[in-house]
C-alpha cells in the first residue's frame, strides 16, 4: 500500500479507533493519548502491512493491542458527557429535548459502569462489537474463533440485561 | 435494555471529533517522523560507544603478557556482546508485534516481558563467562607481580564475580518488576480470559 493509501485507510478508520477507545477508557483524555499511540505505531509499522487482512482489522489490531497494554491509562472513570447547547426550541421542545438528553446520559452512565466492571478482555470484545464488526471480524482482530467470539458476546449480552433488570428493579 | 442498544449511541466524546481529524493525523505524523530521527540518532550514539569500546581496548591488548592480553580481549568481546544484548533486550514490544492478533499479541509480549528466559540464559551464560573469565586473567595477571599465591587469588576473584553475578540478577529482578510486573501480570490475567473455553 501506499503511503497515501494508508493516510486515507487511518483517516477512515480515526473516529471507529477513537469511538473504541473511549469505550475501552471511559474517558477521551485517555483515549486521546492511546489514540495518538495506535497512529504512530500504525504509521511507523505501514511497511510492514502485507495485505493479509484488510487495513482496516490491522489498524484494530494495533488498537487493541494499544489498549491492552496502556496500563497507565486505565483509570476507570466514569465522566459525566457535557451538555451540549440547547437550540432556540419552544418550551415543549426544550422540557422534550431535556428529558431524552437525561435518559441518554442515564444510558451511558450505566453502560460505562457496565464496561467498568468487565474484565479487559470482554471490555475490548464489546467494544469491537459496538463498532458494528460482526464475530468473523473481530475473530480477525482477536485471534478467537468465530463461535467463540459469539458466544462470548452472547453472555455479555445476557449479563447487561440482567444488571440493567437488577438496576431498574424490574423482574 | 440491549447491549445491541449502544451500537447507534456515539460517545459524547465522540461526537465532537470528525472536524479536526485531518489536522490531529497530520500532526501525528509529524510526531512520528521526529520519533524516527531520536531513533536514528539513539543507533549513531549506540554505534559510536562500541567504536570506542574497541578503540580503547585494541591498543590495551598490546601490553603486558599473554594471560593479561587474554584477559583483555575477552573483557572486551564480553562488553561488546553484552551491550549487544541489553540493546536487544531493551526493545521489549516493539511497534511491530502490535499487528498480531490479540491472543497472538499477548503470548509473544508475555514471554518478552518474562525477566529470564531459556534463551536469555543461553546468551548471558557465555557472556558472563568471557567476563569472568577475562577479568579473572586481568586481576590474576596483575596481582601476581606483588604475590605468587595463585589459588588464593583465583579463590579471591571467583567469591567477588559470583558475588557480583547474583546481586546483579537480584537487584535486576527488581527493577524489573517494578517496571513491567503490572503489566506482565495484566497481560497474564487478559490471556488466561482470552483461553477460557466456551
Amino acid at each position: 500500500m501506499q503511503d497515501e493509501e494508508f493516510r486515507q485507510a487511518i483517516s477512515h478508520h480515526y473516529t471507529g479507533v477513537f469511538r473504541l477507545c473511549c469505550r475501552y477508557f471511559g474517558n477521551s483524555d485517555d483515549a486521546n493519548d492511546a489514540v495518538q499511540d495506535i497512529v504512530m505505531k500504525v504509521w511507523t509499522n505501514r511497511h510492514r502491512f502485507r495485505g493479509e487482512s484488510s487495513p482496516g482489522t490491522w489498524i484494530y489490531r494495533i488498537a487493541t493491542n494499544v489498549c491492552l497494554t496502556a496500563l497507565e491509562k486505565r483509570k476507570h472513570t466514569v465522566r459525566l458527557p457535557d451538555f451540549e447547547e440547547l437550540s432556540d426550541n419552544t418550551p415543549d421542545d426544550y422540557e422534550e429535548e431535556k428529558e431524552k438528553k437525561k435518559m441518554k446520559e442515564e444510558k451511558l452512565q450505566f453502560f460505562q459502569r457496565f464496561m467498568d466492571s468487565l474484565n479487559s478482555a470482554d471490555r475490548l470484545l464489546v467494544s469491537l462489537y459496538l463498532e458494528e464488526m460482526d464475530s468473523m471480524e473481530i475473530a480477525a482482530v482477536t485471534g478467537l474463533t468465530g463461535s467463540n467470539v459469539r458466544t462470548r458476546i452472547s453472555r455479555i449480552k445476557s449479563q447487561i440485561k440482567k444488571v440493567w433488570e437488577e438496576s431498574n428493579g424490574i423482574r | 435494555m440491549e447491549l445491541d442498544d449502544f451500537k447507534g449511541i456515539n460517545l459524547p466524546q465522540a461526537e465532537n471529533l470528525t472536524g479536526n481529524k485531518d489536522k490531529v493525523i497530520k500532526e501525528l505524523q509529524q510526531k512520528v517522523e521526529a520519533n524516527y530521527a531520536k531513533q536514528r540518532k539513539q543507533a549513531v550514539y549506540f554505534s559510536a560507544m562500541l567504536i570506542i569500546m574497541a578503540v580503547v581496548y585494541l591498543p590495551l591488548q598490546r601490553l603486558g603478557d599473554t594471560w593479561y592480553k587474554t584477559g583483555i580481549m575477552l573483557l572486551g568481546g564480553g562488553f561488546i556482546s553484552g551491550a549487544v544484548y541489553l540493546f536487544i533486550k531493551s526493545r521489549l514490544l516493539k511497534g511491530s508485534l502490535y499487528s498480531l492478533p490479540v491472543i497472538e499479541f499477548l503470548t509473544t509480549a508475555e514471554k518478552r516481558l518474562t525477566y529470564f528466559r531459556l534463551t536469555d540464559w543461553l546468551v548471558i551464560i557465555p557472556i558472563f563467562l568471557a567476563l569472568g573469565t577475562g577479568g579473572g586473567l586481568v586481576f590474576i595477571s596483575r596481582l601476581l607481580n606483588y604475590t605468587d599465591r595463585l589459588p588464593l587469588l583465583i579463590l579471591i576473584w571467583v567469591v567477588f564475580f559470583i558475588g557480583l553475578v547474583i546481586f546483579g540478577y537480584f537487584a535486576g529482578r527488581g527493577n524489573w518488576k517494578r517496571d513491567h510486573g503490572a503489566l506482565l501480570s495484566e497481560i497474564r490475567k487478559v490471556r488466561a480470559a482470552l483461553s477460557e473455553t466456551e
